[in-house]
């Protein structure tokens, strides 16, 4: 039976919390699609913590040599066949994904944070010199080119996956502070944060406790749909020889190692590319679905 | 009140909106008559339905509504049944509506000039291509209007113009395809008290020169007075009580019309007003029989088991209350129909 | 009048100008332009006034929202014509605002229970482990149920937000509550709720109120005294009995006339129609000599060119207006 929020009896803040929660669900789960999205992003979590158990030939990760078996095309033993080593396509891509989602999270777990504060800052100040200063600070590190810059950083130290994200967050969290600017500097006039001055709370509990959580949508949102954009952004580097060194495997060193073979063992090229694909469309999916559930004006 | 048939009979409507968990039962088994060139005022407060009642009307609800039962015939159609071609000319050249935000009812990028001309192109009241024609239609929309300088307003944007203007624009625009009623949902409540009185005399005159019945809904009875020859109060989707004018004033018998009447401040007498005690009821999970059961001071056990009939007492005036049974017997039947079933389902 | 700081006068305004700059140099758009008037102990003051008028703008300079461009604003004696940010706490606890639309005035992404802790915890009004009970009590008084606790104003209908919003102005004890329009965005039948618990809370904690609204019929219900303004300056300020018996001003004796009233007693007492034409001029161009003058009825040539200065026509009751004979008024 339908109840609407303004009869229930909510006695306690863990019922609130728990209404609130099937709230939310019922927003995100209208949209069928997003749900998809949610499905393919808990598979391929759990298929990056259960590498082990999930791979046919968990071996095969790693440096591994069976030239009996390479080069196969898709057949019942490999099924998306093997490389030029032997080892078996499949359990390598499954192998990469916590690579590429350790890639994602590690970007965003230090980008978003810097970029929020700064965001909220320079929101919450519009107007004054401190202001200005932060946001032509986002504007220079926004025309840094994160690609060249990984590049140089991999040339000058040596290319591994850490200094790869680190050249990524260096100026990942420019975007944030962008992003987090436009919604805090709107939420800025509203009366409730008027309120709060007049009333005479302090800085620091108007940014964190009135403007954040009402910029927590946009934020949340982003964060999904950057999932998807720096894992690709991983395969990119790892195509040009950073990231994830072999002989561990990552979807974009498996791609530049197998296009030459183009287009005769296609299995090489097609298989980690659509991995690539279904990852980012998987976290594009929820990141749709957390917009709609986040964004709604409805109670 | 002529024996004619009404322009607009809504009969037993219901209207459901899928929410949260599964159904808001808004609109109640509602039934309104409007005759032609009768001006009637539909008095409510926020929530009660008024604009999700007219809305039906023309069709324009939202896609989570849902119309389980009811009909509604308007200048002899079947409204629920129209279809394309025979639904946009209902609405463009018999059915006009002007609504409560007059900058949310105009396009900012373009003129009005060209907002008024695409109403009469498209309604196909003269040759879409005939520019002289649309142009001198528009002009005469707005000097109906009584808006100076007509020429020249046609040329600004929305933004160039103050509210009373505006909203004098949406009556033009309204009216320019000449219609057979026109719906007002609070076109008054942002204009200052002053221009309130314009615009409200302005409506009213038209209405009367071209002879168009008027549905106007508010939630003020004073304005509901000075505009209207019937008076319908609504609740919580059903109308309560609906008389002549006078009538409500002098004699309102519904308990609601009466606690709505005791809570407006007064210029005479008493400084307290009383309010109504309670809340509206859920929509989601409704209350059997009158939905004002719960705050009534005269309710009854009856009241909770079904909706009342509509009780005529003397002249217009109808009221759907167990109160005035006794009073009404004698009296003839009421329209509409006076058994009510409880609520469709969806 | 004396110039004493008399310690009944809970807020005087004295000359206040507020003018906001435009794109164009040495235009203003002069929202306020010189007013005066004094609310006392215990004591209601409305102010009422078109869109323009500057009524809001008047309460947003008291509350400090607006840096103010001329005048003196003091509180019980003590100096306010600094913006808010540079008062001291206790005056931000003294003096309290609520707004006009609920919706916007409470932070939707924060619970009741929250909302009223914040000020409670600013102030330190009680220690940690008393601040639930207190916000039950606050919940009380306003007539709230309990269980609004832990939801969101999203889940409440406009009265009950607006009584949160009361409840959050009552919990530092103010003195005096500036209340913008508080009933215009809600029903009838609920306006007359939060007006009567308005009234009961004012006895019950001895506060004066400045009241700001459009609704005349309102202003009769709970003012002491009532001030209209037009264009940024109060035509005419008395008692309220006074004020509805004896309008002086033709701007007042036009809108009183405007008002739509349900009964005949009501349409009997109003005075006799002073038709509305035209439209308010825009604060940017305010007309020269009366500003009231291109709307007035009654204007002879003296109004176009001298702005009539306030006067005393009877006790404590003053009208700006040529037509009005009396003493003349200091602030």
């Amino acid at each position: 039976m339908a109840r609407e929020l303004a009869e229930q009896k909510i006695e306690t803040a863990a019922a609130a919390r728990w209404d609130s929660v099937k709230r939310n669900w019922y927003k995100f789960s209208r949209n069928k699609i997003s749900v998809v999205g949610l499905a393919l992003v808990v598979l391929i979590v759990l298929a990056a913590i259960f590498e082990r158990q999930l791979a046919p030939y968990p071996q095969h990760a790693g440096a591994f040599t069976n030239f009996a078996a390479a080069k196969l095309a898709p057949c019942k033993e490999y099924w998306l066949g093997t490389d030029q080593n032997g080892r078996d396509v499949l359990s390598r891509i499954i192998f990469s994904f916590r690579g590429a989602l350790i890639m994602g999270v590690g970007v965003i777990s230090i980008a978003a944070p810097v970029g929020v504060i700064m965001g909220l800052v320079a929101g919450y100040l519009k107007g004054r010199l401190i202001s200005t200063v932060i946001m032509r600070v986002v504007d220079i590190f926004l025309s840094l080119p994160s690609l060249v810059l990984a590049l140089a950083v991999g040339a000058m130290f040596s290319p591994t996956l850490f200094h790869s994200m680190m050249a990524i967050t260096f100026s990942w969290w420019a975007w944030y502070a962008r992003l987090v600017y436009g919604a805090a500097s709107s939420v800025r006039g509203e009366y409730y944060i008027q309120s709060a001055e007049l009333i005479g709370a302090g800085r620091i509990h108007i940014l964190f406790r009135e403007m954040l959580p009402n910029c927590a949508s946009t934020i949340l949102t982003k964060m999904t749909l950057d999932m998807g954009v720096a894992i690709l952004m991983g395969a990119a580097l790892s195509f040009v020889g950073l990231g994830e060194q072999p002989p561990n495997p990552a979807l974009g060193t498996m791609i530049s190692d197998g296009y030459k073979y183009l287009p005769d063992m296609w299995w090489l090229t097609v298989f980690p590319a659509l991995a690539i694909m279904l990852i980012v469309l998987a976290f594009n999916l929820l990141g749709d679905g957390v917009g709609d559930m986040l964004g709604s004006k409805e109670v | 009140m002529n024996q004619t048939k009404p322009l607009l009979d809504i009969r037993d409507l219901y209207i459901n909106y899928k929410v949260y968990g599964g159904y808001s039962y808004v609109i109640n088994g509602l039934s309104l008559q409007v005759w032609p060139g009768e001006k009637i005022s539909l008095v409510g407060e926020s929530g009660c339905g008024k604009t999700t009642t007219v809305k039906s009307i023309l069709r324009v609800l939202p896609e989570q509504a849902v119309i389980p039962g009811g009909r509604i015939i308007f200048d002899g159609a079947e409204v629920l049944k129209l279809k394309n071609k025979a639904l946009n000319a209902m609405r463009s050249r018999k059915l006009s509506m002007i609504f409560q935000d007059p900058t949310a009812s105009l396009n900012p990028v373009f003129t009005v000039g060209r907002q008024i001309r695409d109403t009469i192109k498209y309604s196909g009241i003269v040759d879409r291509h005939d520019k002289k024609a649309i142009q001198e239609l528009a002009i005469k929309a707005l000097k109906d209007c009584s808006m100076p300088d007509p020429e020249r307003i046609l040329e600004n944007y929305p933004f160039q113009l103050s509210g009373g203007m505006r909203q004098r624009v949406c009556i033009a625009m309204a009216l320019a395809t000449a219609s057979k009623l026109m719906i007002a949902d609070e076109p008054t409540t942002n204009l200052d008290v002053t221009i309130q009185d314009q615009v409200l005399k302005l409506i009213r005159e038209l209405a009367d020169e071209k002879k168009m019945s008027l549905i106007l809904i508010t939630h003020s009875m004073g304005v509901a007075r000075e505009m209207a020859d019937r008076v319908c109060i609504m609740y919580a989707g059903n109308i309560v009580e609906t008389a002549e004018t006078e009538s409500i004033f002098e004699n309102p018998l519904h308990p609601y019309t009466q606690g709505l009447l005791n809570s407006i401040p007064k210029l005479t007498g008493d400084k307290v007003m009383a309010g109504i005690p309670g809340r509206l009821p859920s929509y989601t999970s409704p209350p059997p029989g009158c939905r004002f059961a719960g705050r009534c001071p005269h309710a009854m056990e009856r009241c909770s088991k079904a909706f009342p009939p509509y009780y005529r007492v003397g002249g217009q005036h109808q009221v759907a209350c167990y109160l005035y049974e006794q009073e009404a017997a004698g009296q003839g039947p009421a329209e509409p129909e006076t058994k009510k079933e409880g609520r469709a389902n969806d | 009048m004396t110039e004493a700081v008399d310690k009944q006068d809970v807020l005087v305004v004295k000359n206040l100008k507020k003018y906001f700059p435009t794109r164009e140099k040495g235009r203003f758009v002069k929202a306020i332009d010189d007013v005066s008037f004094k609310i006392r102990q215990n004591e209601v003051v409305g102010l009422v006034g078109e869109s323009g008028s500057g009524k809001s703008t008047t309460a947003y300079c008291v509350m400090g929202m607006h840096p103010i461009t001329g005048g003196a604003l003091s509180f019980e004696g003590r100096d306010i014509s600094m913006p808010a940010q540079q008062r001291s706490m206790d005056l931000k606890r003294e003096i309290q605002i609520v707004f006009q639309d609920p919706g916007t005035s409470l932070n939707p992404q924060r619970s009741i229970g929250e909302i009223l802790r914040m000020p409670l915890a600013v102030h330190n009004i009680v220690p940690r482990s008393q601040r639930n009970t207190r916000i039950r009590e606050l919940l009380d008084s306003v007539g709230l149920p309990q269980d609004c606790f832990f939801k969101s104003p999203r889940a409440l209908g406009g009265g009950e937000k607006q009584l949160v919003a009361i409840a959050r102005a009552l919990t530092t004890n103010p003195q005096l509550m500036v209340l913008d329009e508080p009933t215009s965005a809600l029903d009838v039948s609920i306006q007359a709720k939060i007006i009567g618990t308005l009234m009961e809370l004012r006895k019950q904690f001895n506060m004066s109120y400045l009241f700001i609204t459009h609704d005349m019929s309102l202003m009769r219900n709970i003012s002491d005294r009532i001030a209209i303004m037009y264009l940024g300056r109060i035509m005419e300020m008395a008692p309220t009995a006074d004020f509805f018996l004896k309008p002086q001003h033709p701007y007042t004796k036009m809108l009183l006339s405007s008002i739509p009233v349900v009964l005949k007693e009501e349409a009997k007492v109003k005075p006799e129609k002073v038709p509305s034409q035209g439209e308010i001029p825009s604060p940017v161009n305010v007309p020269s000599g009366c500003r009231f003058h291109t709307r007035c009825p009654f204007a002879f040539d003296r109004c176009l060119t001298e702005e009539p200065p306030m006067a005393q026509v009877f006790p404590d009751h003053i009208a700006a207006c040529h037509l009005c004979p009396g003493q003349p008024v200091q602030p």
